[in-house]
């Protein structure tokens, strides 16, 4: 009797796994991923890209738009952070103003972005 | 004395084996199914590639980076990226999309080697791959068209476009001419042939081949090449004393009799009209 039961425990247990592995690798429902699921890597190029592209068109709705898909709290903050971050490491240049150029539209510019702002008179800098 | 052999329970196995697998399932697809985090761009859903696509072509366009763009590009796993992109240049080209995007994505394409029929729109980098031959000695007739501007003709028999450089999905919208007015004034542009294309919401619509005859000569011009005026609108320069005839390509009829004899503006200044042709889609036909 215990021989029978412990069997029984080792198949489920062993076909609760395989059923798991094949349920997870043979999903259901569609598993592709959002702009907010991307990599951080990819995030900020992501990032950088909204900011070439409000560069040539200047379009700021379709900048928050672009923004809001990342699904940042405060998209603000993430741009801020960021264009400090790739001014710490030394980045490319035009990736930099192109941050710092939407952290400056939403109104936040700090000392390390100041050698990266647009020649823009009027930019309100804290 | 015999020692009773104990079979193994094999059927019990199997029956743990079945519920395990289920129960299994069951736990992987409702109760904690799959949810990707930290992605790469080839696995995002379908509107966010393209999304990322056209932001990859809009960053091209400022810092020109091909080698970049393409590096962007490769996490889409696509066997062609050229290919990728102009398909997108003419997915949007075809949606009306914003003329800014198309441009952006045709231009990539076309760096990348792609062809996109976008391009010949937007990036005036290549020429049309499918223009009709130049069509010559058709035009014997013209100097006694006896029209006026105002009144186009509803049967044109002089000139007959044997070729279309309009593709097919375009064809299937007949536009008919709603609108034909002469401009003579100071203040305004001389010399013009300026196209209007709105479809049925009086949007501007872009990417129209608009065919333009005179005496000898041919050209083409587009429509949303200068979105700032409508996505709709073209316009073509003339020569003066020309008897010029319009031809919205594969979609309207020609309109014959467009003449550029100088006109003379309120202030008694003598120059070349400007002539503005208007077409919408025409009305549905009653029953």
């Amino acid at each position: 009797m215990g021989r029978a039961f412990l069997t029984l425990l080792i198949g489920l247990g062993l076909g609760a796994l395989a059923g798991a592995i094949f349920g997870w690798f043979r999903p259901i429902q569609d598993v592709s991923a959002g702009i907010n699921e991307l990599h951080p890597g990819y995030k900020a190029d992501y990032t950088v890209m909204v900011g070439a592209a409000y560069a040539i068109d200047g379009d700021w709705d379709q900048v928050q738009t672009r923004l809001g898909r990342l699904e940042e709290p405060d998209p603000a903050a993430y741009v801020v952070v960021l264009a400090e971050q790739y001014i710490a490491e030394g980045r490319n240049p035009d990736d930099i103003r192109n941050l710092v150029r939407l952290a400056a539209h939403f109104g936040y510019t700090t000392p390390p972005m100041q050698p990266y702002l647009p020649p823009s008179p009027g930019q309100a800098v804290p | 004395m015999t020692e009773r052999k104990q079979r193994f329970p094999w059927a019990l196995l199997l029956i743990g084996l079945i519920l395990g697998g289920g129960g299994g399932v069951w736990y992987a697809w409702f109760l904690n199914p799959v949810n990707l985090v930290d992605v790469d761009p080839g696995q995002l859903n379908a509107t966010d590639q393209r999304a990322y696509v056209l932001l990859v072509s809009e960053a091209y366009l400022q810092d020109q980076d091909l080698e970049r763009a393409r590096s962007r590009l490769q996490p889409l796993r696509a066997r062609d990226v050229a290919t990728l992109v102009s398909e997108q240049a003419d997915l949007a080209l075809l949606n009306g999309d914003a003329a800014s995007e198309v441009r952006a994505l045709a231009t990539l394409a076309e760096a990348l080697g792609g062809n996109p029929l976008a391009a010949e729109v937007f990036s005036g980098t290549s020429q049309p791959t499918s223009m009709p031959e130049p069509i010559t000695a058709t035009f014997a007739g013209i100097p006694t068209v006896t029209s006026t501007p105002e009144q186009p003709t509803e049967t044109p028999t002089l000139l007959i476009p044997t070729a279309t450089a309009t593709p097919d999905f375009l064809v299937e919208t007949q536009l008919e001419l709603v609108a034909l007015e002469q401009v003579c004034e100071d203040d305004y542009p001389s010399g013009r042939i300026e196209v209007y294309v709105d479809d049925a919401l009086e949007r501007g619509m872009p990417g129209l081949a608009v065919q333009v005859d005179w005496v000898g000569n041919q050209d083409t011009f587009f429509t949303g090449l200068k979105p700032e005026k409508s996505a709709g609108y073209g316009d073509f320069q003339m020569e003066s004393n020309q008897i010029y005839t319009v031809t919205l390509v594969g979609l309207a009829e020609p309109v014959v009799g467009i003449d550029s004899a100088p006109c003379f503006t309120d202030s008694g200044v003598s120059q070349l009209p400007t002539y503005q042709l208007v077409y919408a889609p025409s009305p549905p036909e009653e029953p």
